[in-house]
Protein backbone atom coordinates (compact mmCIF):
# COMPACT_ATOMS: atom_id res chain seq x y z
CA UNK A 1 0.00 0.00 0.00
CA UNK A 2 0.86 3.52 -0.71
CA UNK A 3 3.08 4.79 2.14
CA UNK A 4 2.07 8.19 2.09
CA UNK A 5 -1.93 6.97 2.41
CA UNK A 6 -0.38 4.73 5.59
CA UNK A 7 0.99 7.88 6.93
CA UNK A 8 -1.89 9.65 6.62
CA UNK A 9 -3.98 7.01 8.07
CA UNK A 10 -1.34 7.29 11.02
CA UNK A 11 -2.08 11.37 11.32
CA UNK A 12 -5.54 11.15 11.11
CA UNK A 13 -5.63 8.35 13.80
CA UNK A 14 -3.55 10.33 16.20
CA UNK A 15 -6.45 13.51 15.39
CA UNK A 16 -9.51 11.09 16.16
CA UNK A 17 -7.38 9.33 18.97
CA UNK A 18 -7.51 13.14 20.72
CA UNK A 19 -11.06 13.77 20.07
CA UNK A 20 -12.19 11.06 21.91
CA UNK A 21 -9.87 12.18 24.74
CA UNK A 22 -11.82 15.68 24.57
CA UNK A 23 -15.01 14.00 23.90
CA UNK A 24 -14.77 12.02 27.37
CA UNK A 25 -12.58 14.51 29.17
CA UNK A 26 -15.78 16.96 28.15
CA UNK A 27 -18.80 14.70 29.33
CA UNK A 28 -17.00 15.30 32.93
CA UNK A 29 -16.66 18.83 32.61
CA UNK A 30 -19.44 20.44 31.24
CA UNK A 31 -19.01 23.96 30.51
CA UNK A 32 -21.80 25.98 32.13
CA UNK A 33 -20.41 29.47 32.28
CA UNK A 34 -18.15 31.83 30.36
CA UNK A 35 -15.45 32.11 32.87
CA UNK A 36 -15.53 28.06 32.52
CA UNK A 37 -15.38 27.84 29.27
CA UNK A 38 -12.42 30.25 28.80
CA UNK A 39 -10.83 30.14 32.05
CA UNK A 40 -11.16 26.61 33.37
CA UNK A 41 -12.75 28.35 36.54
CA UNK A 42 -9.38 29.51 37.18
CA UNK A 43 -8.33 26.44 38.38
CA UNK A 44 -5.73 24.68 36.66
CA UNK A 45 -2.94 22.51 38.82
CA UNK A 46 0.43 22.98 38.71
CA UNK A 47 1.11 19.56 37.48
CA UNK A 48 -1.33 20.60 33.94
CA UNK A 49 -0.19 24.45 33.71
CA UNK A 50 3.05 24.25 32.73
CA UNK A 51 2.19 21.31 29.86
CA UNK A 52 -0.41 23.47 28.57
CA UNK A 53 1.99 26.48 28.40
CA UNK A 54 4.22 24.75 26.17
CA UNK A 55 1.68 23.38 24.32
CA UNK A 56 0.61 26.81 23.71
CA UNK A 57 3.92 28.20 23.29
CA UNK A 58 5.20 26.03 21.52
CA UNK A 59 3.50 25.76 18.14
CA UNK A 60 4.36 24.30 14.33
CA UNK A 61 7.65 26.54 14.48
CA UNK A 62 9.54 24.09 16.55
CA UNK A 63 9.12 21.58 14.06
CA UNK A 64 8.92 23.65 10.89
CA UNK A 65 9.42 27.76 11.62
CA UNK A 66 12.49 26.84 13.61
CA UNK A 67 14.55 24.48 11.76
CA UNK A 68 13.85 26.43 8.59
CA UNK A 69 15.16 29.90 10.58
CA UNK A 70 18.59 27.99 11.83
CA UNK A 71 18.77 26.52 7.96
CA UNK A 72 18.42 30.21 6.84
CA UNK A 73 20.15 32.68 9.17
CA UNK A 74 22.40 30.06 10.99
CA UNK A 75 23.07 30.11 14.95
CA UNK A 76 21.58 33.19 15.20
CA UNK A 77 18.52 32.80 15.61
CA UNK A 78 19.61 31.06 18.73
CA UNK A 79 18.00 34.43 20.10
CA UNK A 80 15.02 33.39 20.43
CA UNK A 81 15.80 31.28 23.46
CA UNK A 82 17.97 33.73 24.76
CA UNK A 83 15.34 36.38 25.29
CA UNK A 84 12.73 34.82 25.36
CA UNK A 85 13.53 33.00 28.83
CA UNK A 86 12.59 36.61 30.32
CA UNK A 87 8.76 35.26 29.72
CA UNK A 88 9.27 33.21 32.30
CA UNK A 89 10.00 36.11 35.27
CA UNK A 90 6.90 38.32 33.45
CA UNK A 91 4.68 35.19 34.46
CA UNK A 92 6.02 35.17 37.99
CA UNK A 93 5.70 39.04 38.96
CA UNK A 94 3.36 40.44 36.14
CA UNK A 95 1.64 37.16 35.93
CA UNK A 96 1.13 36.90 39.84
CA UNK A 97 0.17 40.39 40.26
CA UNK A 98 -2.53 40.35 37.37
CA UNK A 99 -3.80 37.33 38.64
CA UNK A 100 -4.11 38.42 42.00
CA UNK A 101 -6.50 41.54 40.49
CA UNK A 102 -8.36 38.99 38.23
CA UNK A 103 -9.82 37.03 41.07
CA UNK A 104 -10.71 40.34 43.28
CA UNK A 105 -12.30 42.57 39.90
CA UNK A 106 -13.24 39.52 37.61
CA UNK A 107 -11.06 40.08 34.92
CA UNK A 108 -11.09 37.68 32.30
CA UNK A 109 -9.02 39.36 29.28
CA UNK A 110 -6.56 42.27 29.13
CA UNK A 111 -9.32 44.23 27.86
CA UNK A 112 -10.95 43.74 30.87
CA UNK A 113 -7.98 44.77 32.80
CA UNK A 114 -7.41 47.86 30.73
CA UNK A 115 -10.77 49.03 31.26
CA UNK A 116 -11.11 48.86 34.65
CA UNK A 117 -7.40 50.79 35.01
CA UNK A 118 -8.01 53.59 33.17
CA UNK A 119 -11.41 53.65 33.10
CA UNK A 120 -11.82 53.68 29.12
CA UNK A 121 -13.79 51.92 26.38
CA UNK A 122 -11.26 53.01 24.16
CA UNK A 123 -8.02 51.64 25.85
CA UNK A 124 -9.74 48.68 25.76
CA UNK A 125 -11.53 48.31 22.45
CA UNK A 126 -7.87 49.15 21.10
CA UNK A 127 -5.82 46.57 22.46
CA UNK A 128 -8.42 44.23 22.18
CA UNK A 129 -8.56 44.82 18.41
CA UNK A 130 -4.79 44.22 18.53
CA UNK A 131 -4.31 41.54 20.18
CA UNK A 132 -7.16 39.29 18.37
CA UNK A 133 -5.69 40.45 14.97
CA UNK A 134 -2.11 39.47 16.22
CA UNK A 135 -3.35 36.53 17.44
CA UNK A 136 -5.60 36.02 14.03
CA UNK A 137 -2.30 36.04 12.01
CA UNK A 138 -0.91 34.21 14.42
CA UNK A 139 -3.49 31.21 14.29
CA UNK A 140 -3.67 31.66 10.42
CA UNK A 141 -0.01 30.62 10.10
CA UNK A 142 -0.54 27.33 12.25
CA UNK A 143 -2.93 25.88 10.10
CA UNK A 144 -0.44 26.56 7.59
CA UNK A 145 2.03 24.90 9.57
CA UNK A 146 -0.04 21.78 9.87
CA UNK A 147 -1.48 21.68 6.20
CA UNK A 148 2.42 22.12 5.08
CA UNK A 149 3.55 18.90 7.68
CA UNK A 150 0.40 16.95 6.33
CA UNK A 151 0.48 17.01 2.82
CA UNK A 152 4.42 16.49 2.66
CA UNK A 153 4.46 13.53 4.61
CA UNK A 154 1.57 12.01 3.38
CA UNK A 155 3.07 12.58 -0.21
CA UNK A 156 0.41 15.03 -1.16
CA UNK A 157 -2.10 11.89 -0.85
CA UNK A 158 -4.05 15.19 1.02
CA UNK A 159 -3.81 18.44 -0.83
CA UNK A 160 -3.24 21.40 0.90
CA UNK A 161 -6.10 22.99 0.55
CA UNK A 162 -8.13 19.67 2.25
CA UNK A 163 -5.56 19.28 4.66
CA UNK A 164 -6.22 22.67 5.91
CA UNK A 165 -9.85 21.73 5.88
CA UNK A 166 -8.95 18.95 8.73
CA UNK A 167 -6.92 21.07 10.53
CA UNK A 168 -9.64 23.63 11.20
CA UNK A 169 -12.71 21.08 11.46
CA UNK A 170 -10.41 18.90 14.12
CA UNK A 171 -9.48 22.38 16.07
CA UNK A 172 -13.49 23.24 15.86
CA UNK A 173 -14.34 20.02 17.33
CA UNK A 174 -11.82 20.22 19.90
CA UNK A 175 -12.39 23.60 21.20
CA UNK A 176 -16.36 23.43 20.60
CA UNK A 177 -16.93 19.90 22.79
CA UNK A 178 -13.77 20.78 25.53
CA UNK A 179 -13.62 24.50 26.75
CA UNK A 180 -10.80 25.14 28.45
CA UNK A 181 -11.04 22.50 30.63
CA UNK A 182 -11.23 19.83 28.42
CA UNK A 183 -8.19 21.69 26.19
CA UNK A 184 -6.43 21.88 28.92
CA UNK A 185 -6.40 17.87 29.33
CA UNK A 186 -5.59 18.03 25.48
CA UNK A 187 -2.66 19.98 25.53
CA UNK A 188 -0.94 18.33 28.23
CA UNK A 189 -0.69 15.35 26.40
CA UNK A 190 0.26 16.78 23.22
CA UNK A 191 3.00 18.44 24.99
CA UNK A 192 4.79 15.61 25.90
CA UNK A 193 3.89 14.57 22.43
CA UNK A 194 5.95 17.13 21.14
CA UNK A 195 8.80 17.26 23.41
CA UNK A 196 9.58 13.22 22.41
CA UNK A 197 9.26 14.38 19.12
CA UNK A 198 11.38 16.81 18.86
CA UNK A 199 14.27 14.79 20.26
CA UNK A 200 13.45 11.87 17.99
CA UNK A 201 13.58 14.74 14.86
CA UNK A 202 16.76 16.24 16.23
CA UNK A 203 18.34 12.19 16.33
CA UNK A 204 17.43 11.50 12.96
CA UNK A 205 19.24 14.37 11.91
CA UNK A 206 22.19 13.77 13.32
CA UNK A 207 22.72 9.83 12.68
CA UNK A 208 23.43 10.20 8.86
CA UNK A 209 25.81 13.44 9.45
CA UNK A 210 27.84 11.27 12.03
CA UNK A 211 26.49 13.31 15.34
CA UNK A 212 27.10 16.91 16.85
CA UNK A 213 30.49 17.44 16.20
CA UNK A 214 31.21 15.92 12.65
CA UNK A 215 27.83 18.42 12.02
CA UNK A 216 29.96 21.13 13.02
CA UNK A 217 33.28 20.25 11.19
CA UNK A 218 31.32 19.67 8.02
CA UNK A 219 28.76 23.58 8.77
CA UNK A 220 32.35 24.68 9.22
CA UNK A 221 33.30 23.98 6.19
CA UNK A 222 30.50 23.94 3.36
CA UNK A 223 28.82 27.03 5.02
CA UNK A 224 31.32 28.60 8.16
CA UNK A 225 28.80 32.37 7.78
CA UNK A 226 26.16 29.44 9.18
CA UNK A 227 28.00 29.67 12.86
CA UNK A 228 28.02 33.35 14.32
CA UNK A 229 26.26 37.05 13.65
CA UNK A 230 24.74 38.03 11.64
CA UNK A 231 23.82 35.35 9.49
CA UNK A 232 24.51 34.47 5.84
CA UNK A 233 21.75 37.00 4.67
CA UNK A 234 23.20 39.27 7.28
CA UNK A 235 20.03 39.59 8.99
CA UNK A 236 21.06 39.45 12.49
CA UNK A 237 22.90 42.95 12.75
CA UNK A 238 23.82 43.93 16.32
CA UNK A 239 20.35 46.76 16.37
CA UNK A 240 18.35 43.34 15.07
CA UNK A 241 19.73 41.30 17.37
CA UNK A 242 18.96 43.48 20.76
CA UNK A 243 15.31 44.74 19.22
CA UNK A 244 14.74 40.41 19.78
CA UNK A 245 15.58 40.85 23.26
CA UNK A 246 12.69 43.58 23.59
CA UNK A 247 10.07 42.24 20.89
CA UNK A 248 10.46 38.94 21.71
CA UNK A 249 9.43 38.88 25.50
CA UNK A 250 6.74 41.41 25.79
CA UNK A 251 5.88 39.97 22.58
CA UNK A 252 4.96 36.44 23.54
CA UNK A 253 3.95 37.33 26.68
CA UNK A 254 1.30 39.97 26.01
CA UNK A 255 -0.04 36.93 23.18
CA UNK A 256 -3.22 36.54 24.82
CA UNK A 257 -3.17 32.82 24.44
CA UNK A 258 0.02 33.10 26.89
CA UNK A 259 -1.07 35.23 29.09
CA UNK A 260 -4.70 33.94 29.55
CA UNK A 261 -2.45 30.86 31.09
CA UNK A 262 -1.52 33.36 34.44
CA UNK A 263 -5.64 33.60 35.21
CA UNK A 264 -6.47 29.99 34.78
CA UNK A 265 -3.22 29.18 37.49
CA UNK A 266 -4.78 27.48 40.55
CA UNK A 267 -2.03 28.77 42.91
CA UNK A 268 1.22 30.63 42.85
CA UNK A 269 2.98 27.01 42.67
CA UNK A 270 0.73 26.29 39.43
CA UNK A 271 2.27 30.00 38.16
CA UNK A 272 5.83 28.98 39.05
CA UNK A 273 5.87 25.77 37.63
CA UNK A 274 4.63 27.02 34.16
CA UNK A 275 7.17 29.70 34.31
CA UNK A 276 9.37 26.98 34.32
CA UNK A 277 8.16 25.22 31.69
CA UNK A 278 9.24 27.96 29.75
CA UNK A 279 12.61 27.78 29.43
CA UNK A 280 13.27 24.11 29.85
CA UNK A 281 11.46 23.35 26.90
CA UNK A 282 13.19 26.50 24.59
CA UNK A 283 15.76 24.90 25.53
CA UNK A 284 15.26 21.68 24.30
CA UNK A 285 13.36 22.86 21.17
CA UNK A 286 15.61 25.78 19.92
CA UNK A 287 19.04 25.68 21.99
CA UNK A 288 19.50 22.15 20.81
CA UNK A 289 16.99 20.13 18.24
CA UNK A 290 16.14 22.58 15.48
CA UNK A 291 19.67 23.64 15.53
CA UNK A 292 20.88 19.99 14.90
CA UNK A 293 17.76 20.02 12.56
CA UNK A 294 18.39 23.00 9.98
CA UNK A 295 22.01 22.68 10.03
CA UNK A 296 21.44 18.96 9.27
CA UNK A 297 19.13 20.25 6.53
CA UNK A 298 22.53 22.03 4.94
CA UNK A 299 24.77 19.30 4.79
CA UNK A 300 21.48 16.37 3.70
CA UNK A 301 19.53 18.20 1.46
CA UNK A 302 19.66 19.89 -1.67
CA UNK A 303 17.88 23.21 -1.93
CA UNK A 304 15.35 22.00 -4.91
CA UNK A 305 14.50 19.26 -2.43
CA UNK A 306 13.60 21.98 0.36
CA UNK A 307 11.66 24.69 -1.72
CA UNK A 308 10.93 26.57 0.69
CA UNK A 309 12.98 26.76 4.31
CA UNK A 310 10.15 25.79 6.78
CA UNK A 311 9.84 22.03 4.83
CA UNK A 312 13.28 20.98 5.95
CA UNK A 313 11.99 18.83 8.60
CA UNK A 314 9.49 16.95 6.77
CA UNK A 315 11.45 16.61 3.71
CA UNK A 316 14.27 15.39 6.03
CA UNK A 317 11.98 12.87 7.71
CA UNK A 318 10.19 11.62 4.55
CA UNK A 319 14.06 10.85 3.11
CA UNK A 320 15.87 9.75 6.23
CA UNK A 321 13.70 7.77 8.19
CA UNK A 322 11.24 4.99 7.46
CA UNK A 323 7.72 6.28 6.36
CA UNK A 324 5.98 5.61 9.77
CA UNK A 325 8.57 7.76 12.13
CA UNK A 326 8.25 10.05 9.64
CA UNK A 327 4.95 10.10 10.02
CA UNK A 328 5.23 9.74 14.21
CA UNK A 329 7.09 12.62 14.18
CA UNK A 330 4.51 14.91 12.12
CA UNK A 331 1.56 13.74 14.25
CA UNK A 332 3.83 15.63 16.88
CA UNK A 333 4.45 18.56 15.30
CA UNK A 334 0.57 18.56 14.23
CA UNK A 335 0.08 18.02 17.99
CA UNK A 336 2.52 21.08 18.57
CA UNK A 337 0.09 22.94 16.19
CA UNK A 338 -3.28 22.20 16.86
CA UNK A 339 -2.70 22.90 20.57
CA UNK A 340 -1.70 26.34 19.93
CA UNK A 341 -4.08 26.50 17.67
CA UNK A 342 -6.64 25.64 20.41
CA UNK A 343 -5.76 28.15 22.98
CA UNK A 344 -5.66 31.09 20.33
CA UNK A 345 -8.97 30.07 18.99
CA UNK A 346 -10.48 30.26 22.78
CA UNK A 347 -8.68 33.70 23.28
CA UNK A 348 -9.88 35.48 19.84
CA UNK A 349 -12.91 34.17 21.00
CA UNK A 350 -13.09 35.21 24.23
CA UNK A 351 -12.25 38.68 22.71
CA UNK A 352 -14.04 39.41 20.23
CA UNK A 353 -17.68 38.04 22.02
CA UNK A 354 -16.62 39.43 25.74
CA UNK A 355 -14.63 42.13 24.85
CA UNK A 356 -16.14 43.99 21.82
CA UNK A 357 -19.67 42.28 20.67
CA UNK A 358 -20.76 42.24 24.64
CA UNK A 359 -19.23 45.44 25.48
CA UNK A 360 -21.93 47.22 26.86
CA UNK A 361 -24.31 44.32 27.83
CA UNK A 362 -21.98 41.90 29.83
CA UNK A 363 -24.22 40.58 32.39
CA UNK A 364 -27.05 41.45 30.86
CA UNK A 365 -27.30 38.51 28.71
CA UNK A 366 -28.12 34.81 29.66
CA UNK A 367 -25.25 32.27 30.22
CA UNK A 368 -26.69 29.77 27.59
CA UNK A 369 -26.72 32.83 25.27
CA UNK A 370 -23.36 34.01 26.00
CA UNK A 371 -22.24 30.43 25.83
CA UNK A 372 -23.91 30.15 22.06
CA UNK A 373 -22.45 33.70 21.25
CA UNK A 374 -19.11 32.30 22.32
CA UNK A 375 -19.34 29.11 20.10
CA UNK A 376 -20.41 30.84 17.58
CA UNK A 377 -17.74 33.20 17.03
CA UNK A 378 -15.49 30.20 17.93
CA UNK A 379 -16.57 28.81 14.54
CA UNK A 380 -16.22 32.13 12.77
CA UNK A 381 -12.78 33.21 13.61
CA UNK A 382 -11.64 29.41 12.78
CA UNK A 383 -12.99 29.62 9.47
CA UNK A 384 -11.74 33.23 8.53
CA UNK A 385 -8.27 31.71 9.44
CA UNK A 386 -8.65 28.87 7.38
CA UNK A 387 -9.28 31.25 4.60
CA UNK A 388 -6.50 33.09 5.11
CA UNK A 389 -4.27 29.75 5.56
CA UNK A 390 -5.33 28.81 1.53
CA UNK A 391 -2.42 31.72 0.31
CA UNK A 392 0.18 30.83 2.45
CA UNK A 393 3.57 32.99 2.57
CA UNK A 394 6.86 31.18 2.41
CA UNK A 395 8.15 31.14 5.42
CA UNK A 396 5.96 31.36 8.59
CA UNK A 397 8.16 32.55 11.53
CA UNK A 398 9.05 35.68 9.60
CA UNK A 399 5.29 36.77 9.05
CA UNK A 400 4.30 36.14 12.94
CA UNK A 401 7.61 37.87 14.34
CA UNK A 402 7.05 41.18 12.05
CA UNK A 403 3.58 41.39 12.36
CA UNK A 404 2.68 39.38 15.40
CA UNK A 405 4.57 39.98 17.97
CA UNK A 406 5.25 43.34 16.96
CA UNK A 407 1.92 44.57 17.22
CA UNK A 408 1.13 42.67 20.36
CA UNK A 409 4.68 44.13 22.08
CA UNK A 410 2.66 47.96 21.82
CA UNK A 411 0.74 46.93 24.59
CA UNK A 412 3.52 46.62 27.40
CA UNK A 413 3.55 49.86 28.34
CA UNK A 414 0.37 50.83 29.30
CA UNK A 415 0.06 47.55 30.87
CA UNK A 416 3.06 47.06 32.82
CA UNK A 417 2.96 51.47 33.66
CA UNK A 418 -0.69 51.11 34.61
CA UNK A 419 0.26 48.35 37.08
CA UNK A 420 3.31 49.75 38.72
CA UNK A 421 3.15 53.27 38.29
CA UNK A 422 0.30 55.05 40.10
CA UNK A 423 0.01 58.29 37.72
CA UNK A 424 -0.16 56.48 34.57
CA UNK A 425 -3.40 58.50 32.91
CA UNK A 426 -5.80 57.18 30.37
CA UNK A 427 -4.66 59.78 28.20
CA UNK A 428 -1.24 58.80 28.19
CA UNK A 429 -1.75 55.07 27.73
CA UNK A 430 -4.28 55.61 24.79
CA UNK A 431 -2.03 58.39 22.82
CA UNK A 432 1.23 55.87 23.62
CA UNK A 433 -0.41 52.68 22.53
CA UNK A 434 -2.02 54.79 19.39
CA UNK A 435 1.17 56.01 18.40
CA UNK A 436 3.23 52.88 18.99
CA UNK A 437 0.73 51.13 16.67
CA UNK A 438 0.77 53.94 14.01
CA UNK A 439 4.42 54.29 13.80
CA UNK A 440 4.76 50.11 13.50
CA UNK A 441 2.73 49.40 11.01
CA UNK A 442 3.48 52.48 8.95
CA UNK A 443 7.29 52.44 8.73
CA UNK A 444 6.27 48.57 8.15
CA UNK A 445 4.43 49.89 5.13
CA UNK A 446 6.16 52.35 4.08
CA UNK A 447 9.02 49.70 4.29
CA UNK A 448 11.66 52.36 6.31
CA UNK A 449 14.08 51.80 8.90
CA UNK A 450 14.82 55.34 10.49
CA UNK A 451 18.86 56.05 11.33
CA UNK A 452 18.77 52.19 10.17
CA UNK A 453 16.71 50.88 13.11
CA UNK A 454 13.68 48.97 12.80
CA UNK A 455 10.14 50.60 12.87
CA UNK A 456 9.42 48.44 15.98
CA UNK A 457 11.83 50.32 18.17
CA UNK A 458 10.70 53.65 17.34
CA UNK A 459 6.89 52.91 17.76
CA UNK A 460 7.60 51.32 21.19
CA UNK A 461 10.15 53.91 22.39
CA UNK A 462 7.62 56.44 21.57
CA UNK A 463 4.93 54.81 22.66
CA UNK A 464 6.58 54.59 26.57
CA UNK A 465 7.68 58.38 25.94
CA UNK A 466 4.84 59.59 25.27
CA UNK A 467 2.73 57.39 27.91
CA UNK A 468 4.72 58.81 30.54
CA UNK A 469 4.93 62.71 29.66
CA UNK A 470 1.27 62.63 28.93
CA UNK A 471 0.75 60.99 31.88
CA UNK A 472 2.90 63.52 33.90
CA UNK A 473 0.64 66.83 32.13
CA UNK A 474 -2.91 65.25 32.44
CA UNK A 475 -4.65 64.28 35.45
CA UNK A 476 -6.68 61.19 36.39
CA UNK A 477 -10.63 60.88 35.56
CA UNK A 478 -13.09 60.07 38.15
CA UNK A 479 -13.09 56.21 37.28
CA UNK A 480 -9.23 55.30 36.55
CA UNK A 481 -7.88 53.41 39.43
CA UNK A 482 -4.91 54.15 41.54
CA UNK B 1 11.80 37.42 48.20
CA UNK B 2 15.41 39.94 47.75
CA UNK B 3 13.91 41.68 45.01
CA UNK B 4 16.95 44.02 44.89
CA UNK B 5 19.65 41.15 44.00
CA UNK B 6 17.25 39.48 41.58
CA UNK B 7 16.60 42.51 39.82
CA UNK B 8 20.75 43.22 39.93
CA UNK B 9 21.08 39.56 38.36
CA UNK B 10 18.56 39.76 35.68
CA UNK B 11 19.82 43.09 34.51
CA UNK B 12 23.33 41.19 34.15
CA UNK B 13 22.21 38.10 32.54
CA UNK B 14 19.90 40.53 30.28
CA UNK B 15 22.35 42.37 29.38
CA UNK B 16 25.14 39.67 28.81
CA UNK B 17 22.60 37.88 26.35
CA UNK B 18 21.37 41.33 23.98
CA UNK B 19 24.38 43.01 23.71
CA UNK B 20 25.57 42.31 20.52
CA UNK B 21 29.41 41.29 21.54
CA UNK B 22 31.84 41.93 18.72
CA UNK B 23 33.38 38.16 19.13
CA UNK B 24 30.16 36.68 18.22
CA UNK B 25 30.28 38.14 15.20
CA UNK B 26 32.39 37.15 11.79
CA UNK B 27 34.93 34.27 11.79
CA UNK B 28 34.94 32.02 14.85
CA UNK B 29 37.79 30.62 16.64
CA UNK B 30 36.58 26.93 17.62
CA UNK B 31 36.89 25.41 21.39
CA UNK B 32 37.19 21.50 21.22
CA UNK B 33 38.19 21.88 17.50
CA UNK B 34 34.91 21.84 16.40
CA UNK B 35 32.35 24.30 18.95
CA UNK B 36 32.21 28.01 17.63
CA UNK B 37 33.04 29.92 20.86
CA UNK B 38 29.85 32.23 20.10
CA UNK B 39 27.70 29.29 20.18
CA UNK B 40 29.37 27.69 23.41
CA UNK B 41 28.75 31.37 25.22
CA UNK B 42 25.34 31.46 24.29
CA UNK B 43 24.86 27.40 25.41
CA UNK B 44 26.56 28.58 29.15
CA UNK B 45 24.27 31.71 28.92
CA UNK B 46 20.90 29.66 28.49
CA UNK B 47 22.26 27.33 30.91
CA UNK B 48 22.87 30.40 33.37
CA UNK B 49 19.16 31.60 32.84
CA UNK B 50 17.47 28.24 33.67
CA UNK B 51 19.31 28.04 36.73
CA UNK B 52 18.25 31.78 37.60
CA UNK B 53 14.60 30.98 36.18
CA UNK B 54 14.64 28.08 38.63
CA UNK B 55 16.00 29.76 42.19
CA UNK B 56 13.31 32.77 41.67
CA UNK B 57 10.98 30.41 41.03
CA UNK B 58 11.60 28.62 43.92
CA UNK B 59 11.94 31.65 45.85
CA UNK B 60 8.69 33.03 45.07
CA UNK B 61 6.76 29.89 45.90
CA UNK B 62 8.42 30.26 49.36
CA UNK B 63 8.04 33.81 49.72
CA UNK B 64 3.79 32.85 48.93
CA UNK B 65 3.76 30.26 51.28
CA UNK B 66 5.23 32.22 53.60
CA UNK B 67 2.96 35.55 53.17
CA UNK B 68 -0.44 32.59 53.41
CA UNK B 69 1.24 31.46 56.61
CA UNK B 70 1.42 35.11 57.76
Amino acid sequence: MNTGILSLGIIMFYLIAMLVITVLNGRKKKQKSAEGFFLANRGVSSVLLPLTMIAAMQSTFAFLGAPGMYYTHGVSYIAIVLSQVWVALMVVYFGNKIRKLAIKNGYMSLGDYFQDRYDSKYIKVFASCVSVLMTMVFLAMQYVGNARAMSIVSGDAISYQWAILVSVIFSLLYVLIGGAGGVVLLDAVQAIILLLGIVVAAWIALVPVGGIQELFHQVAETAPELLSRPGPKGTYTGKYWFMQFIVLPFGIWLCPHVWMKSLMAKDENALAKSAISIPVSQILIYGFATLFIGFAGHLLLTPEQIGAADNVLPVMMTIHSKWFIAALVMAAAIAAGISTINAMLLVSSQIVSQDLILLNKKGMISEKKNMLLSRTIVLVIAAVCGVIALNPPETLVQIVQDVAYTGLAQLAPAFLLGLYWKKCTRMGAACGMTAGIVILFATRILNVQPLGWPGFMWGFFTNILLTVLISLVTSKGNGERA
Amino acid sequence: MNHKLIGIIFVILYLLGAVPFAFTEGAQAYLFGWLPLSLAYWWVLMIVNLIFVLWVCKRFVESSKEEEEE
